[in-house]
């Protein structure tokens, strides 16, 4: 079922279109991300989406109705809250104006603050928390309201390396029972829990990837070799059909027919080439998002 | 409603960590208190300023408790107005950008909501503080000089109240359209500037627009009986602050706010 559904979603700013004849299908329980340049219309999207700012032309829906605003949970790029704040006061104002009773919010607030991490630090003022913590809050009060559809603005953009991994873990565990959608630059968390991901160039989207189809047929002819001293490749260029040196010691390459990997190894070994790394290839999301965007 | 409680709340706690709560009932409580003291010790004041030549006689008439707090109000009218419009200039202008306003309205909250736990919040804080205030200064009139009664008192209360009501509206408007706050408070001193300029220039319309509100309170102490235009400032100032929030609900719902 299409729980988020935009059709011909547009906006335009004068005569620059920031979104141009957008299309999403959000399924329940799927976990999209939004990938693209600075300047693709990522957050301008999120921000349609959310209902923060009325799209020029296209329609979005759920469950081919009205999207209701109480499903929907969404976190900024740069979390802004109140900061004389207490990070239970700002979810106590958080759920009542997303129409929660007192009851809930109080048990709701603390299970999410202990999701997020923050716990420890709810005696604190918002004020002085770090960038990292602000961006954990900011999630805590998206999922206050137990949205059924999270927007998620480069939730990992402004954490460390831990805090990244934090969130991913808290992404793939709201995976679970939320449809989500978020934008990154990190190809790499994509890559690691979406089922799917859209590439946006422009203000259009280029290119829908499923990821998971993806890796089923990930084709293994693909090989990538790296050595301990450059490879003279005048000898193994006969065993390759087509071939992409990157470094001098580093080579990736597709093997011709009746070629197995075992012959060029024994090749190498003849050679006395030392082998530091040997193995099947996988073509990254990140490869294709480069031929996407540079094409 | 429970929105608005929530958000209503949210401003009296804002106000009370961020000690406006404290800071702007003393500074209103200052300028009113000022003019009736420093009239009472105005001869010893000019008596221990020693630019005057030996044996000069100074003979000050002593004003009437009715003047002195027509005064008063003359005074806060000037400071006052600055006084308010510089409390109330970032009220909007700051959530909306440092995106806390974004933030929140990702929730389904209506902008009237919004607009009017401000300007409610805004309006209390502001009265109570002038009133107080006044009230004070009425206090020490009675003391230092004659007594004031207490019915010209409350009335020319009631009516300066709605040109406090007016200036908060109307830098909360201004604060609706425009991004940086000394801009917010250039224009509404302007706007509130402009309005004692009109009524001014154009004689005859003067008795409908707000600044007689200034007139008619100092009036009705002076005087203590009931004017007969009262009726038609009232109405434009009223009708005023009922259009200015109705256009800064709908120009806030359609404009980008953020």
């Amino acid at each position: 079922m299409t729980i988020l559904k935009a059709q011909g979603l547009t906006k335009r700013y004068g005569n620059h279109a920031a979104v141009k004849d957008f299309d999403l299908h959000l399924r329940e329980r799927e976990c999209i991300a939004l990938l693209g340049p600075n300047g693709a219309g990522k957050t301008t999207t999120l921000h349609m989406l959310a209902g923060l700012i009325p799209p020029t032309a296209g329609v979005i829906l759920s469950d081919n109705k009205i999207l209701n605003r109480d499903t929907i949970g969404f976190l900024p790029q740069h979390p802004a809250f109140f900061d004389w704040m207490y990070p239970l006061e700002y979810l106590l104002l958080a759920g009542t104006l997303s129409g929660m009773t007192k009851r809930t919010i109080k048990e709701r607030s603390l299970q999410v603050l202990e999701m997020t991490g923050l716990l420890e630090a709810r005696k604190q003022k918002i004020g002085s928390f770090s960038g990292g913590m602000k961006q954990r809050l900011g999630l805590a009060q998206a999922i206050m309201h137990e949205p059924k559809i999270l927007l998620l603005d480069e939730p990992v953009s402004a954490l460390d390396p831990a805090g990244r991994i934090d969130v991913m873990n808290i992404l793939e565990e709201l995976k679970k029972d939320k449809a989500i959608l978020f934008s990154t630059h990190v190809l790499h968390d994509a890559e690691q829990i979406c089922d799917r991901a859209l590439i946006m160039k422009s203000g259009q989207s280029v290119s829908y990837e499923n990821i998971k189809e993806w890796r089923g047929n990930q084709s293994s002819e693909r090989y990538r070799l790296e050595t301990s001293v450059s490879l003279p490749i005048e000898g193994l260029q006969n065993l390759y059909e087509e071939i992409d040196i990157r470094e001098p010691k580093l080579i990736v390459g597709t093997l011709r027919d009746k070629v197995t990997p075992n012959m060029l190894l024994q090749q190498c070994i003849r050679q006395d080439i030392g082998i530091r790394y040997f193995g099947a290839e996988e073509k990254t999301l990140e490869e294709h998002y480069i031929e996407v965007i540079e094409g | 409603m429970k929105k608005f409680n929530a958000l209503f709340h949210k401003e009296w706690t804002e106000a009370w960590r961020e000690k406006k709560l404290v800071w702007l009932p003393a500074v209103i409580l200052l300028v009113t208190l000022l003019q009736p003291i420093s009239l009472y010790f105005m001869p010893a004041i000019l008596e221990n300023s020693n630019n005057l030549p030996s044996g000069a006689v100074i003979e000050l008439p002593i004003p009437s408790g009715n003047e002195v707090l027509a005064g008063t109000l003359s005074q806060f009218h000037t400071i006052g107005t600055a006084i308010i419009v510089l409390a109330c200039m970032n009220v909007i202008v700051q959530e909306r950008n440092n995106g806390s306003l974004m933030q929140l309205f990702s929730r389904p909250v209506h902008t009237g909501t919004y607009i009017f736990s401000k300007w409610t919040m805004l309006v209390l804080l502001h009265l109570g503080a002038f009133t107080i205030s006044y009230g004070a200064a009425w206090y020490y009139t009675n003391i230092l000089f004659s007594d004031v009664s207490f019915s010209s008192v409350w009335k020319s209360c009631v009516i300066y109240c709605l040109w406090i009501v007016l200036i908060i509206t109307v830098t909360l408007f201004v604060g609706t359209f425009l991004r940086r706050s000394g801009g917010v408070a250039g224009i509404s001193i302007l706007i509130a500037a402009s309005i004692a300029i009109l009524s001014n220039i154009v004689p005859d319309i003067a008795i409908y627009l707000p600044s007689e509100l200034l007139n008619l309170s100092t009036e009705l102490l002076n005087k203590n009986d009931g004017n007969t235009h009262i009726g038609a400032v009232l109405t434009t100032t009223v009708v005023l602050i009922v259009l200015l929030l109705l256009t800064m609900i709908k120009q806030f719902e359609k404009s980008v706010k953020f």
